[in-house]
């Protein structure tokens, strides 16, 4: 490829290189937007929301709140922010549903623990979200990756 | 040498001409890492491309100095400092008329070019 500043065209093959090196580049790109989360991500998220929830219980809850914040700027932030469209706006409106049922089984738990007057209601209730996250959120999303990278 | 002068947005380039400015292999793939993307991290296009933060650094100013990028500062969680690069519009159409002139070379080259510019891909 030339870098002349007088370059007043190039040959087809040349154009063909640029292009081909172009999909390359840009499917680079595509699939760091779109990976999926690895274990790495997801085990100590998963992990650490108990231990959460025994914050609440402690009544402790700026400090968890101020945890969550934390985690989830290291869980959602990724090194390419890809142009949102239709299909991304979809994906990510499937992840947070997710995100939702997680959610409901924190509800759910501590519903029935309060119920049964046992104790920590939160600590079980995150237990139970804990396991949302490890069968259903990330399952999902790594689907969702892969449909994206397809 | 440097590699040439941006052409300015909306100036006509003559089919088989391509703008100097962006036909040069670092800013072709800066510029196609970019093109899919809203926001990408510099530590990205460093590692993808192979280079030292230094010359990204230098084809990143040129780029932004010609309008087609822009650049931010970000503050990440505990303390952690980056850069995020984006295309600009002005970028943008530059690159997606860069990549057409391409195409049209390609196609003449293989006497597939339509006669008339064609309807949008769809």
């Amino acid at each position: 490829m030339s870098t002349s500043e007088h370059t007043p065209s190039i040959s087809p093959d040349d154009a063909a290189a640029a292009l081909a090196e172009n999909r390359r580049r840009e499917a680079q790109t595509v699939a760091a937007g779109t990976s999926a989360w690895s274990a790495k991500d997801v085990v100590p998220v998963a992990l650490a929301l108990p231990p959460l929830g025994y914050l609440l219980d402690l009544d402790l809850v700026w400090l968890f709140a101020a945890l969550v914040a934390l985690m989830a700027v290291f869980t959602v932030r990724r090194r390419v922010q890809l142009r949102a469209d239709r299909r991304s706006r979809r994906r990510d409106l499937v992840l947070v549903g997710t995100f939702v049922a997680a959610l409901v089984a924190d509800v759910a738990a501590q519903f029935v623990v309060r119920g049964a007057d046992l104790p920590l209601p939160n600590t079980w209730g995150m237990a139970a979200a804990s396991v949302v996250v490890l069968a259903l959120v990330w399952p999902v999303q790594r689907r969702l990756a892969a449909r994206g990278a397809a | 040498m440097s590699p040439g002068s941006p052409v300015p947005p909306g100036s006509p380039v003559a089919p088989g001409q391509i703008d100097p400015f962006l036909h040069t292999p670092a800013r072709l793939s800066i510029l196609s890492l970019l093109a899919p993307a809203d926001w990408v991290r510099f530590s990205f296009l460093r590692e993808s491309i192979g280079t030292s933060d230094s010359a990204l650094s230098k084809q990143l100013s040129a780029l932004e100095d010609a309008g087609y990028l822009q650049v931010r500062k970000d503050r990440g969680a505990g303390g952690g400092r980056g850069t995020s690069v984006r295309l600009t519009v002005v970028g943008r159409t530059a690159f997606d008329r860069y990549l057409q002139t391409l195409e049209q070379l390609v196609a003449r080259s293989r006497g597939t070019a339509p006669a008339a510019p064609g309807p949008a891909d769809g």
